[in-house]
């Protein structure tokens, strides 16, 4: 039976960094689902997932920016319906978002008439802010994401300190909510 | 084991059921994530000080005129925090919220929001009244900012909701806030002050929590220099850079809203941690470390 030291108890310091000196930088990154898992976690009842393909009239695009204007990228092209027997049952809209400091993917379930039912996290990475507005950095990632496992150097359920505000992740919800209004209500 | 994400209180709530090394994920450790998650929602929606409908939006615009009645985990973290405020002799104070506001850490919580004006002494804790029956009164207009507190209790609540579905082990972490429950003991990581990207182990974390504070992805400059979410509750002034605070408590909450009271105070063995059966590490930036 394996021995614990004494837990509880801060642990001596030194100068050595593990992170710094065994690793170059360690990549700070969780996964928790892929398309198909989340689709599944938000509609347990779902019988199928249908791509609902969206074009916006320019005009519908300015409503939307304009209800979160921050981001240039709308996930217009990541709706499914989730339908059972045939009837729709509600959306679940696949989108990414990041920020200073972070990379997050995540999905959210909305009712049939547009209310958030459920939002997951599907993944997310910290970033050193420069590297995330590299469209060829983040390319790197777009296989990655669904499926292929993140190397991970620390678990991050055991990272303490104030880490990734949801800020990004709620602006990003109300630009899909207003995505719901003007193109799929019906 | 089963592990999920999603945004709640400002920040990202990560929640485990099981074993890091188990793999076996089943609809009853979804089932209890599903209630860990509503523990939080919950929370959130009581102690919103953003939401005009939540519970502490009442008591910010009414309780200076009368009575009123909240919910028992409302009840529960006011009571507490003035325990805290107590031990602390006012160094932990939830009324600072009109201090953040006016820095900019906060916005206005609605529209139509007056910070309260005062023309006496500046209002502290003791100016908010326990009274039977779950009622809270304000002495004075003052605003409650849980945002010190409740992240904590939101995840000592969702620990509480994984043990009543029978998880025998996990872990909650929101926004760098983690209890952790099982017979394993597991390294904890904190950031170095100077550099957020490198991480250095601090403890193995057992059948407890730890709340760790640091300004390093908070601080935002406002016209009377950087700000910060802690601030001083005597003179209002913004405190805790180039540190990082960690404390380690039986209890989130408890862990949680000690970190502004060693932050405010830099001395890590401030007697309020003891009183609660507490301790602290202190990292300076660049400098030995403080330990208890």
């Amino acid at each position: 039976m394996k021995h614990f030291p004494s837990f509880n108890q801060w642990l001596p310091l030194s100068g050595i960094v593990i992170a710094g000196v065994a690793l170059p930088t360690p990549v700070l990154a969780a996964e928790y689902f892929t398309i198909a898992t989340v689709q599944k976690a938000l509609f347990p009842d779902a019988q199928e997932f249908v791509k609902r393909s969206v074009s916006l009239t320019p005009e519908q695009r300015r409503f939307i920016e304009a209800a979160s204007p921050t981001r240039t990228t709308l996930p217009d092209q990541n709706i499914w319906e989730a339908r059972k027997s045939g009837t729709l049952i509600g959306y679940v809209v696949i989108d990414e978002v990041y920020g200073k400091h972070d990379f997050i993917t995540y999905a959210t379930a909305l009712t049939p008439d547009g209310a958030v039912k459920q939002i997951e996290i599907m993944d997310y990475r910290e970033t050193y802010g420069y590297e995330v507005r590299n469209e060829k950095w983040r390319q790197q990632f777009v296989g990655k994401k669904f499926g292929a496992p993140i190397k991970v150097d620390v678990d991050m359920q055991n990272i303490g300190g104030a880490t990734l505000s949801c800020v990004h992740v709620t602006e990003g919800v109300r630009r899909i909510l207003a995505i719901y209004h003007t193109a799929l209500k019906n | 084991m089963g592990i999920r994400a999603q945004p709640w209180l400002g920040t990202i709530v990560s929640i485990r059921a099981g074993d890091a090394g188990d793999k076996k994920s089943d609809a009853k450790v979804h089932a209890a994530l599903d209630a860990a998650f509503a523990a939080i929602s919950k929370v959130h929606a009581l102690m919103s000080f953003h939401d005009p409908e939540s519970e502490l939006s009442q008591l910010n615009r009414c309780a200076h005129l009368a009575p009123v009645a909240v919910s028992e985990w409302t009840y529960q973290v006011i009571q507490h925090g003035i325990a805290i405020a107590d031990a602390s002799d006012g160094l932990f104070d939830f009324t600072v919220a009109s201090d953040l506001v006016a820095s900019g850490m906060l916005p206005l919580p609605y529209d139509s929001a007056d910070i309260p004006k005062n023309n006496s002494r500046r209002p502290s804790f003791r100016d908010v009244r326990l009274r039977p029956q779950r009622r809270i009164r304000f002495a004075k207009p003052l605003w409650i900012d849980l945002g010190g507190i409740a992240k904590g209790f939101a995840v000592d609540l969702a620990v509480a909701a994984l043990r009543e579905h029978g998880v025998e082990a996990g872990s909650v972490n929101a926004g760098g806030d983690i209890r952790l429950f099982g017979p394993r003991p597991e390294t904890i990581w904190v950031r170095k002050p100077e550099d957020s990207h490198s991480l250095m182990p601090v403890i193995e974390l057992h059948e407890a929590a730890i709340a760790t504070s640091a300004s390093y992805f908070c601080q935002r400059p406002s016209a009377d220099g950087p700000a910060s979410a802690i601030v001083n509750p005597v003179c209002g002034r913004p405190s805790g850079f180039d540190m990082s605070v960690s404390v380690l408590a039986p209890d989130c909450m408890t862990a949680d809203a000690l970190t502004k009271v060693v932050t405010l105070s830099e001395d890590n063995e401030h007697p309020a941690l003891k009183h609660f059966g507490a301790s602290a590490l202190l990292l300076r930036k660049h400098a030995q470390a403080l330990l208890q």
